[in-house]
């Protein structure tokens, strides 16, 4: 009956975390929000693509050891138009022409060190490997046609983490891919290796197809980067809250240019363990 | 708070608030009369393949239609002038969709729906047994052609309601032949005729190539890409029978080209249409929508039938009086030929 007794008591201090005073490596963190997009891609339209969604969506799990790792997958969707949804018809029955949609996956894996800690902020520095693909659907009406971009890059990243007080820190992080494979819609939307790729009738190999037809280019061809800031509340030693602010721009002039910028807020919640 | 961080955060908003200025992009067309008209003119002067297919010249097209448009152009007069400038071109893959406005299409055929009337799905299926196959929306229909030891089949597009065609094969491996029907066929993807068809062939066919425009200047193209059809599966070697008409269409008539390669085929009815490149969509800064053709294509006898169609091996058409009362005579004729 002791025995019982003083193992719950244990396993009720561990639970809580009294037991011991670790500090806690990992978190997994989510977040949502509100994302604004402005896209011009001249190979679909010499337009400016804009839209506002609260469809941004976000986890992230987190490694703080002897380096930092984390990753992240981000997506979001847009639905932009020049003018807003209408009716017309074909031999008189009627039809709707809809926005075109944009659906925008992001995955980071970043390792790296502190390279810099003073009283009340850190430095973390390292490498980035960075996947952006994008699959869009351009409606035209009573037809749409397929577009994509992907860019699968190796690159640097920094992160400067400020200890405002006890609960409250700010972090404001650069990440920057400086070779990329980039993979694009043709010069006219398809060609006939596009369409070889989708003879397959397969979506992952379509996918796949898409991406080996790719190239590998440098800062020269393909110039994005993602600034972050980001309030951090540290509720307890387990969860944390924040609000984060994240600018996303893509420039690229392989085939035809295009040139992206993608702003974010969104509320994150982080649980540490 | 911390110098540092007050900087990095002034930073990143001042990042921020510059991301989208307009001056970063390229200067889009305007939204007037002149420009979407000055636009539409020239993406189709960069981006159209196929002006001497169609005996087109677009440079006397400018001087004809752009005195028309000013600055007080209305948009039912911009709609009409944009709609006739079109028109020269006859493309079945060309059109011009804008709000409240029935679409425009280029070629008079779908147009005005010329002789619509003599293709009838209800009559079609009057000559199959009971029990025949049919898809949503008339995808595909497929059965035994009555009182006669023959299997028919229609598809209404190209997609993948062509899966259809070896379970059309598999389940009559013992009729007399086969009546393929692609009439009123609208197109779509004709990578899936290329992919069904192998059970038809028993050897690697050229088909048709084709390329694609990849620059402004009038001789940028890709080269020049092939496309065969492959062996695959149980090999079926049958007396096949297809129909046309001037409704097939696009991937319609990408398919009509496999089928004309194959030596146990013949081709009967009318024309088909003659749109066998790619479609794209674009779009006007007034939120107009149009389609037009990037590409060429010459069949395997290195000759281009773009704007002029197919023709049948057998032309015969069939009458709106026999329609009216229940007959197909292109689809007689096709029985009359296997039986």
């Amino acid at each position: 009956m002791n025995k019982i007794l003083v193992l719950t008591l244990v396993f009720i201090n561990m639970i809580n975390g009294h037991a011991q005073d670790k500090p806690r490596k990992n978190s997994l963190g989510f977040n949502v929000g509100a994302s604004y997009l402005v896209r011009q891609d001249l190979i679909f339209s010499p337009f400016q693509h804009k839209d506002f969604t609260l469809g941004n969506f976000g986890l992230n799990y987190t490694r703080r050891a002897s380096s930092y790792q984390q990753i992240t997958l981000n997506y979001s969707n847009f639905n932009p138009m020049v003018l807003k949804p209408y009716e017309f018809s074909d031999h008189g029955e009627t039809q709707k022409a809809y926005p075109h949609s944009f659906n925008l996956f992001d995955f980071d894996y970043l390792v790296g060190k502190k390279v810099k800690k003073a009283q009340r902020s850190t430095l973390i520095v390292g490498g980035i490997f960075s996947a952006n693909i994008q699959a869009m659907n351009y409606v035209y009406g009573r037809f749409g046609n397929f577009g994509y971009f992907s860019t699968l890059g190796f690159g640097v990243f920094a992160q400067k983490e400020f200890l405002i007080s006890k609960r409250n820190q700010l972090d404001v992080s650069l990440h920057l891919p400086l070779i990329a494979w980039l993979s694009r819609s043709p010069y006219l939307v398809n060609d006939d290796e596009f369409i070889e790729n989708i003879g397959s009738h397969s979506g992952i190999k379509t996918f796949m197809s898409y991406l080996g037809d790719g190239k590998l280019v440098t800062w020269d061809k393909l110039q994005t980067f993602d600034l972050g800031l980001r309030h951090r509340y540290n509720y307890n030693d387990k969860l944390a809250f924040g609000v984060g602010y994240t600018v996303e721009f893509i420039h690229s002039y392989l085939s035809r240019d295009i040139l992206s910028f993608r702003n974010s807020i969104q509320l994150s919640g982080e649980f540490s363990f | 708070m911390m110098q540092p961080a007050k900087r990095i955060i002034f930073g990143t908003l001042l990042v921020g608030l510059l991301t989208g200025c307009d001056s970063m992009f390229t200067e889009p067309p305007a939204n007037d009369p002149e420009s979407i008209f000055e636009n539409l003119w020239t993406t189709f002067n960069e981006e159209y393949a196929p002006f001497e297919e169609r005996n087109v010249n677009w440079q006397e097209v400018y001087r004809k239609y752009r005195p028309k448009v000013n600055s007080n152009t209305t948009d039912g007069e911009l709609f009409k002038i944009l709609s006739a400038m079109l028109e020269i071109l006859n493309d079945g893959h060309v059109s011009l969709t804008a709000p409240n406005r029935d679409i425009f299409y280029s070629n008079k055929i779908k147009r005005d729906l010329v002789d619509n009337g003599l293709f009838n799905v209800s009559v079609l299926k009057s000559y199959l047994e009971h029990g025949y196959k049919e898809g949503a929306e008339n995808s595909f229909i497929y059965g035994k052609i009555k009182n006669e030891n023959l299997a028919y089949i229609y598809f209404d597009h190209v997609g993948q309601n062509f899966f259809k065609l070896s379970d059309f094969l598999n389940d009559y491996p013992d009729v007399l032949g086969y009546i393929i029907d692609l009439r009123h066929n609208q197109g779509g993807d004709f990578t899936y005729c290329l992919s069904e068809m192998g059970r038809l062939t028993d050897q690697k066919r050229l088909v048709f190539k084709s390329k694609t425009k990849n620059g402004k200047g009038e001789q940028d193209y890709d080269a020049w890409y092939e496309w065969y059809i492959y062996p695959k599966d149980n090999y079926v070697n049958k007396p096949i029978v297809v129909l046309t008409d001037r409704y097939t269409l696009s991937a319609g008539e990408r398919t009509v080209m496999v089928l004309r390669s194959l030596p146990n085929v013949q081709i009967l009815g009318d024309t088909t249409n003659g749109a066998h490149g790619t479609m794209i969509g674009r779009e006007l800064a007034n939120g107009w929508f149009y389609s037009l053709v990037p590409q060429k294509v010459k069949l395997s006898d290195n000759k281009s039938y773009e704007g002029v169609g197919l023709a049948p091996d057998i032309y015969i058409k069939n009458k709106q009086s026999g329609i009216n009362m229940g007959i197909d005579d292109t689809l007689e004729r096709a029985v009359e030929i296997l039986r």
